[in-house]
């Protein structure tokens, strides 16, 4: 698909991230987390995984293999949910 | 009240003896299943022969005609032994001078993973050109397979069965088979470990230590017997026991110390050690609960519904080993894929739904899944039939 081919992509791809991390910063505000830098590491960490499990899924697909995405989904998914589950827990520390 | 009590006591015993005859009929359709029929192998493993005599049981000589004389090309014979998951048949065949000619497996039930594994590995095109008198050897003279080892050992020795067989009605001499050593190793060890603290853990006098006991039991459980050994007790196991498949037990300790480890205390005692203890699957639920600090309710009735959809399930499962004399015929089990990563996509699927539920439900494939927990539960509704 010529969207993922040029500079378009990653400029939107930027909104997006900056989006994501912005939204994340007001949520936290309401659920009155307290938020340090080691959790802000976290969170970006959380991100990028869950952003390249997601990366991997879709190009195993583009590339035709069906397999490998659903395995992938598979293990990456629960190791996302579990990740996520477990900074959740951290994210609630004072 | 006390009506009640009686009416539910009737039940219980009317169901114990319900689900007892299910399984002495399915044991028995098992028992009357018509034997593999081994002519087709017999020219597959040795095409020089034109036609075939029958030796001694499960023997055959081998002829084909030359000059309008029959001439002896070979032997075929038939060897078993146990696997992982049952009975391994084989169809071997031999030259007059003792190599082996061609090997076919006429029968086997191991899960399908594992065996593909000793397929891919070309073991049956290996043993091709080995003399009878070889030792078989896992390690040595026959290559080993990760992953696959009780599987491979079972085939190893019903190949080398047939062989002897052949040799003797070949009167090539063979060393007569030996007595397995008893062979206590590091798994035995931690089994028994694993046990004694399951034992422990119910014992009185550490009360205040049962939590730090049960969570020692399980992290040592996870780590020992579901990463490194990769040897949690399975249905197969207790299938295979019902079916008369036992192993010897000097070479299969592990095996044995397993099936009592866990059935001996429910039967004795009604106490479940192994679950709440030692079974590593139950500890990986335990530990994500832990970490997610899992606090969904499920309703009474979905509750009650998906236990006795987890009890049919393994009654059904039991009942289909028994008749058609497969242990792992329905193996729905996640242990195995969680531990090996060995699988078919539906097993990792369920794998990845019933790890995600552990995050929000208490040990979710312990209470709706695991055949092992319908099972307990058995054993302890026949204890209570016989209880005043």
């Amino acid at each position: 698909m010529w969207i993922f081919d040029g500079p378009l992509f990653w400029f939107v791809l930027g909104i997006l991230s900056c989006l994501a991390v912005t939204a994340f910063r007001l949520w936290a505000q309401d659920r009155r987390l307290h938020m340090t830098w080691w959790k802000w590491i976290g969170v970006i960490a959380w991100m990028a995984f869950a952003g390249a499990s997601l990366a991997f899924v879709g190009t195993s697909l583009g590339e035709g293999e069906a397999r490998a995405a659903i395995m992938g989904a598979l293990f990456a998914g629960v190791l996302v949910l579990v990740s996520g589950a477990l900074l959740w827990r951290v994210l609630q520390w004072r | 009240m006390a009506g009640s009590a009686v009416a539910l006591r009737i039940k219980r015993v009317l169901l114990a003896v319900l689900v007892v005859l299910s399984l002495i009929c399915a044991w028995i359709i098992g028992l009357c299943r018509q034997p593999v029929d081994v002519t087709p192998f017999l020219t597959q493993v040795l095409s020089q022969a034109e036609r075939f005599e029958r030796a001694e049981a499960g023997v055959y000589v081998g002829y084909a005609e030359e000059d309008a004389q029959a001439r002896e090309v070979g032997y075929v014979a038939m060897g078993s032994a146990l696997g992982y998951a049952g009975s391994i048949d084989t169809v071997v065949g031999m030259s007059l001078t003792g190599q082996i000619v061609q090997v076919a497996i006429s029968r086997q039930t191991e899960t399908l993973a594992f065996f593909q594994d000793i397929l891919d590995s070309a073991l049956l095109e290996s043993v091709i050109g080995k003399h009878c008198t070889d030792p078989f050897q896992i390690g040595h003279d026959i290559q080993a397979v990760t992953g696959a080892t009780v599987s491979l050992q079972g085939l190893t020795e019903a190949i080398q069965v047939a062989c002897h067989r052949a040799a003797r009605v070949a009167k090539i001499p063979v060393k007569a088979g030996v007595t397995p050593r008893i062979t206590i190793g590091f798994p035995e060890l931690i089994l028994a470990l694993l046990f004694g603290i399951g034992f422990l853990g119910y014992a009185r006098v550490v009360r205040k230590y049962r939590r730090a006991l049960r969570w020692v039991g399980l992290g040592l459980g996870l780590a020992l017997l579901g990463i490194w050994l990769n040897g949690p007790i399975s249905l197969i196991h207790i299938n295979a026991l019902l079916m008369g498949y036992w192993p010897q037990w000097q070479s299969h300790l592990y095996w044995y110390l397993l099936a009592l480890g866990v059935l001996l205390p429910i039967v004795l005692t009604g106490r479940n050690v192994y679950c709440g203890h030692v079974c590593p699957m139950g500890a990986v639920q335990q530990a994500l609960g832990a970490l997610s600090g899992n606090s969904i309710h499920v309703p009474r009735k979905i509750h009650r519904a998906l236990h006795w959809t987890q009890r049919v399930l393994a009654w059904v499962a039991v009942l289909c080993a028994l008749a058609t004399r497969n242990p792992g015929i329905i193996h729905y089990e996640l242990s195995s894929t969680l531990f090996s990563l060995n699988g078919a996509i539906w097993q990792f699927s369920l794998l990845a739904l019933v790890l995600i539920a552990s995050l929000a439900l208490m040990r979710p494939y312990c209470h709706y899944l695991c055949p092992l927990r319908a099972l307990t539960d058995f054993i302890r509704l026949t204890r209570a039939c016989f209880r005043r």
